[in-house]
């Protein structure tokens, strides 16, 4: 846990861990505005260290909403000091630039629903007509909604409860539900990369029509849902602006006995395995091993963590005709008779991941008890004793959401299979230089223009190696005034993307760096040193003397004083640390070739 | 829903009380008003109103329950409403 919680009374301590109770979100409404508006109190009165600044701009009321969506934003790592826009200005306060949506706020809430529809066609149009209204509905709503300098989760337009056009109201000119369904499609298109949407229809379809249409709280206090709809949309709102802060989990680790399937292998071998389809215990394993797989081809990364000789764990991945999940889907295999909480920490370190990014599948609730309160970190996935209902319980977590996706997401698993093998052998090699050596990486500077949405998403993600907080939009970005480092790593055995983001411009005689990430994929590869050359190299050619960067601590980024004293950087004046460009390079070599892609940068 | 005596809707509302005011020490009579308690605006008022129809099992309108005054009154108008539906 934060350590920052030490210095809190002891009943604040115990509420803010019952808000990361896992099945929080599944209980009824009460409960759960219990605790929101308890955490509400807490919020109020305690220092809980740095917040993001949060708007939530909507046409219905939100006072019953705001709570539930604190504590949803809590629970997923972020810690908010949260605003509602006041009631019934919507459109205004997203059209004025200086509207505290537009200039306060880091992340806007937007919660539009069909009431707000600008160019809804009436009854009777033509499809000619129809379809250049739903267009120009689409792009209102673009033009509001990217003018914040923040981040923007935005609720895609819901259905209504009264067809106008009856059955024939989704398919219709003139039909509400039609105008809805192609303006998100539309909006889905412009919005792609730039604004994180929910999906209305799916949120609708979870929490039921009846819920989702409450006429008489609306009547009563222009809240359109029911009080049971809040716990749904307030956590499917969060997990899109947990993704957007780069606060998803990561890795799903999995047990395997009767879990991935059925029995207990070290006793009855693997020739007695429920597994395939010769029995509904067999297919329901099947369903949960197809359903991981599906999730590693959009950038979960899968991990085994069980109690079993080696050998016998990993014979049915290899040796197994109706195993889905083989050897290289599991990017780090853990199987051994030590207890588990250790195991998952030496998983989290072995793919260099916090504790915070594993999620916990396992049907025995003595290791799942053991792991929640040993690892309040890690989440714990309830199971009951069902083998069926395992994927739609990990699924109901939504543990890993997206808000874009990247090529580098695309290719993450097989990215961290590469990190958990290239961790072993700097664990185990006698000659790290021969093995470094023998990885022929490439160091790629990549052009700003065509990679600023990974820029903008790794430095966003990014928390260990971060020099500060100080984070920028892709707008600032691709402002002049400002030199964008982007690195691409490349070795025989991956192509990782973008790894290394330097932000930096120059004042006076200094190349001023005003932020420098580099993803924790590729740590012990050596690339600050590279990064390093090529930062001096730059000093050089502009006429600067030095380099200047600013190190402000943060829960997770203490390794940058030792890599920025290694690298020769030095105290200045207390805020700054500085490196002449003439201070000879002393660190261990990187054996990278740097290609510098346009050289005129 | 089987009749409740005035102390067991009183003991119930106490309850709903003391969760929707996050007051664990709250105790109601039946002069108790809105002014005698703290935080009693009307995003509370559509709380207890939820919470009565969740204890009770029944439908209120708000045009009824605005016109009652003090606890006592509610109590009464709960024990009629559970009797008519």
């Amino acid at each position: 846990m934060d350590s920052d919680l030490l210095t809190l009374p002891l009943e604040v301590s115990a509420l803010l861990s019952a808000c990361h109770a896992p099945s929080l979100f599944a209980k009824s409404f009460p409960e759960v505005e219990q605790l929101a508006r308890r955490l509400a109190g807490v919020f109020a009165k305690h220092d809980l260290g740095p917040r993001t600044k949060v708007r939530v701009v909507s046409s219905f009321t939100t006072s019953f909403l705001v709570d539930a969506l604190r504590l949803a934003l809590f629970r997923r790592g972020l810690t908010v000091e949260l605003e509602e826009a006041p009631y019934g200005v919507l459109v205004p306060e997203l059209a004025d630039p200086d509207s505290r949506a537009n200039s306060w706020a880091d992340l806007v809430i937007v919660l539009p629903t069909h009431r707000d529809f600008q160019f809804a066609p009436p009854v009777g149009s033509t499809a000619e007509t129809a379809t250049a209204a739903e267009l120009q509905e689409a792009r209102f709503w673009e033009s509001l909604v990217t003018r914040a300098r923040g981040q923007v989760v935005l609720l895609g337009f819901d259905t209504p409860r009264f067809r106008a056009l009856g059955e024939l109201d989704g398919m219709l000119p003139g039909g509400v539900t039609r105008h809805a369904r192609r303006v998100n499609a539309l909006l889905a298109d412009l919005l792609a990369g730039k604004v994180a949407m929910v999906d209305a229809d799916a949120l609708q379809m979870r929490v039921g029509t009846q819920r989702w249409h409450d006429e008489r709280l609306y009547h009563l206090c222009k809240q359109p849902f029911s009080m049971d709809a809040i716990p749904d949309l307030a956590d499917t709102v969060a997990a899109s602006a947990a993704a957007l802060a780069g606060k998803a989990r990561k890795v799903l680790v999995l047990d395997l006995d009767n879990t991935l399937w059925g029995g207990v292998i070290g006793d009855i071998g693997m020739g007695q395995i429920a597994i395939g389809p010769e029995t509904a215990e067999g297919e329901a394993h099947t369903a949960l091993q197809t359903y991981c797989k599906a999730l590693t081809r959009r950038g979960v990364v899968l991990a085994v963590c069980s109690k079993n000789h080696e050998q016998f764990a990993r014979e049915p991945f290899r040796d197994h005709p109706a195993m889905t999940l083989r050897e290289d889907d599991i990017a780090c295999f853990v199987a051994n008779f030590e207890d588990k909480a250790s195991n998952l920490v030496r998983i989290a370190r072995t793919l260099n991941v916090g504790l915070d990014a594993l999620v916990f599948v396992d049907d025995s609730p003595v290791e799942r008890e053991l792991i929640a309160s040993a690892l309040p970190e890690v989440l714990v996935v309830d199971l009951n004793d069902d083998p069926a209902s395992y994927p739609a319980a990990i699924e109901a977590l939504n543990a890993f959401p997206l808000a874009r996706l990247t090529p580098e997401d695309l290719d993450r698993a097989r990215s961290y299979q590469a990190i958990a093998e290239v961790a072993s052998a700097v664990e185990t090699t006698s000659d790290l230089d021969g093995f470094l050596r023998g990885l022929a990486p490439t160091v790629v500077v990549q052009d700003i223009a065509s990679s600023v949405s990974r820029v903008a998403q790794l430095m966003a993600k990014t928390n260990q190696f971060k020099l500060n907080p100080d984070l920028f939009s892709e707008a600032d970005l691709l402002a002049g005034g400002r030199h964008v480092l982007a690195l691409q790593l490349k070795d025989r055995l991956q192509d990782y993307g973008i790894v290394a983001v330097v932000v930096t411009r120059l004042e006076s005689n200094a190349l001023l760096v005003d932020n420098w990430v580099m993803s924790c994929r590729v740590f012990s590869r050596r690339l600050e040193n590279a990064t390093l050359e090529l930062l001096t190299a730059r000093a050089l050619r502009l006429g600067a003397s030095e380099l200047r960067l600013r190190y402000e601590a943060s829960a997770k980024n203490i390794l940058i004083p030792g890599i920025l004293e290694s690298l020769g950087f030095t105290r200045s004046d207390g805020t700054y640390s500085v490196r002449p460009v003439d201070e000879p390079m002393t660190h261990a070599p990187h054996f990278m070739t740097i290609n510098e892609g346009n050289p005129a940068q | 829903m089987t009749d409740l005596s005035r102390d067991q809707v009183r003991e119930r509302l106490n309850e709903l009380f003391r969760d929707v005011f996050d007051q664990p020490d709250l105790v109601l009579s039946d002069e108790t008003t809105a002014a005698d308690v703290p935080g009693w605006d009307s995003l509370n008022q559509i709380r207890l109103m939820l919470a009565y129809e969740g204890a009770f099992g029944v439908r209120i309108r708000q045009s009824e329950i605005n016109k009652l005054s003090n606890v006592g009154e509610l109590i009464d108008f709960l024990r009629a409403t559970m009797l008519r539906s």
